[in-house]
């Protein structure tokens, strides 16, 4: 029995700091833009194949750390461009809202399909950042998630402290809550929308990464967590990036759980399920204020 | 006397609706302007077009000898044109501290951003004690200031207030004046809206009337003792007060 909990709360760890990478961006961007990046999810696969394409041109000598942090520049770009293609030409139109929910859905087509042309079908994987496990009791980590429990609070971490103690930062949260008085402080508002994307598609991307050192790469590996993603953001509170990163851990030990306990296939709907219940009583979300006066 | 601020000829407006048509004024170094006149003549419009919030469809707008006609508004509070503007709600999730640090978001603000914030809570000590609070959670009178102090975290040249007094108590409305009264003492050129005429006579040394998207009269402060009851004579075409 012990056993079994120990791994429930690793593998909850695991999911809820993946899920916290990905959800962080995506409600930035719907607090920053007030728009829902379905692009959002391929981002993650974007990221994990560009590391993928760095690493094999590096050759298998050089460690894949740099191919990582290479990647990651790559993605600021990608994700300044999607704002750029996709969102920037409709600005200020009434149905704004609408339209880039159409133009995010074909940004995803084009960017999995893309991907698909491009690297093919065949499964591919990244080289762990650290090979091997830990055995430590009853804990039985590989060494590559235990990368992904680490790393992912420090970035988040940096990101809370960026948002709240920085100038860009601030710039980011006002420019969400009022665009009209943003611009009248001399905020560069597209700039900002530009800087969210960006942000957005690096920490999606690093999920990419990271998840591609345990698990085989697909061009659709960035559905379900974009899915995910959704559930947690409107758990969370649509609007807080600060509630995404603690409802990201609770839907992770969540699934973990249910994935022991109905089952992998039953998981999905019982997330769901979960989802319409908060949205019934508790429509702020589980860590929204009553009040959500930023929306 | 140098000339800060002239506008010439400007027309503009929202979508197909025209709301300035033609209007032109000029402004000094060292002298504060009032506008005043009737709702929904331009006067908010003509502010807006000032600080870039819309493109004029014509006509032309300087600073400090530089034309800044359909510049973006982060260029013009670059230079150091602040709109403070009407009932602005600023940001309802952020701390009073944070707005006000982002006040001195403009490159030329952020050097001295420690001395603009000791200014500001002298200026308003209420401000200095709501510093951790919600921006939502202010009073009016609260929130007013904090868009008056967030304008002067941004080192102005000139100042432009829209209404700083509008719909508050008299009591925070002497508060504000007063304020205003000693950031102009300290010799902030100030161009003002405002419905309290009295308030502008107190601090201003020219009124212009504008009325159906033009300046329709210029008044001369203090020349020739003019007062509340002739600006209402002007006004209203009253003969009594």
């Amino acid at each position: 029995m012990a056993d079994i909990i120990v791994s429930i709360l690793v593998s909850g760890l695991v999911l809820g700091s993946l899920y916290a990478l990905m959800a962080s961006g995506l409600s930035m961007v719907w607090t920053t833009l007030g728009i829902f990046n379905f692009a959002h999810g391929v981002s993650m696969t974007v990221g994990a194949y560009v590391a993928y394409e760095i690493a094999q041109r590096l050759g298998p000598d050089l460690w894949v750390g740099y191919s990582i942090l290479l990647a990651l520049i790559v993605m600021v770009v990608v994700g300044a461009a999607f704002e750029y293609l996709l969102i920037r030409p409709f600005y200020g139109r009434d149905d704004m809202v609408l339209v880039t929910i159409m133009t995010t859905l074909a940004g995803l087509t084009f960017l999995e399909n893309g991907v698909l042309t491009i690297w093919g079908p065949r499964l591919k994987q990244l080289e762990p950042l650290i090979p091997g496990n830990i055995s430590y009791g009853l804990v039985n980590i590989s060494r590559q998630e235990l990368i992904i429990v680490l790393v992912a609070p420090v970035i988040l971490l940096a990101l809370f402290l960026v948002l709240n103690h920085t100038q860009i930062g601030r710039a980011i949260r006002a420019v969400g809550q009022n665009q009209k008085s943003a611009q009248l402080i001399g905020i560069p508002v597209t700039r900002m929308f530009l800087v969210s994307f960006g942000l957005a598609a690096a920490l999606a991307g690093l999920a990419g990464m990271l998840l591609a050192g345990v698990r085989l790469m697909t061009p659709t590996m960035g559905a379900d967590p974009l899915m995910k993603a959704l559930i947690v953001v409107i758990f969370g509170g649509l609007g807080s990036v600060g509630g995404s990163i603690g409802a990201a851990y609770v839907i992770g030990f969540l699934e973990a759980i249910l994935i022991f306990t109905v089952g992998i296939y039953w998981t999905p709907s019982m997330l769901f399920l979960l989802m319409v219940l908060v949205l019934l009583f508790r429509p702020q979300g589980l860590f929204g204020a009553k009040n959500p006066s930023s929306l | 006397m140098h000339t800060l601020l002239e506008v010439e000829g400007l027309t503009a407006g929202y979508g197909d609706h025209q709301v300035l048509n033609g209007l032109s004024f000029t402004m000094g170094e060292d002298e504060n302007i009032g506008l005043f006149g009737p709702n929904g003549h331009g006067k908010t419009t003509l502010f807006e077009t000032i600080s870039g919030l819309i493109k004029p469809a014509s006509g032309k707008v300087s600073f400090d000898g530089r034309d800044i006609t359909g510049r973006s508004p982060r260029d013009i509070v670059e230079i150091g044109l602040i709109h403070v503007s009407q009932g602005n709600r600023l940001f309802s999730d952020m701390m009073v501290g944070e707005v006000l640090a982002l006040g001195a978001y403009p490159r030329r603000a952020r050097a001295r951003m420690r001395q603009n914030l000791d200014m500001v809570e002298a200026l308003f000590p209420r401000l200095a004690e709501r510093r951790r609070q919600k921006c939502g959670t202010l009073s009016g009178g609260e929130r007013q200031m904090l868009n008056l102090a967030v304008g002067l975290m941004a080192c102005p040249r000139l100042l432009i207030l829209d209404e700083p007094t509008l719909g508050l108590s008299p009591r925070l409305k002497d508060e504000l004046a007063a304020a205003i009264a000693r950031i102009a003492e300290g010799g902030m050129p100030l161009l003002v809206v405002e419905q309290d005429i009295d308030f502008l006579l107190r601090l201003t040394s020219r009124l212009y009337l504008v009325n159906h998207g033009v300046v329709a009269r210029t008044i001369e402060v203090g020349s020739d003792s003019f007062g509340h009851a002739d600006v209402m004579k002007e006004y209203f075409g009253m003969t009594g007060h």
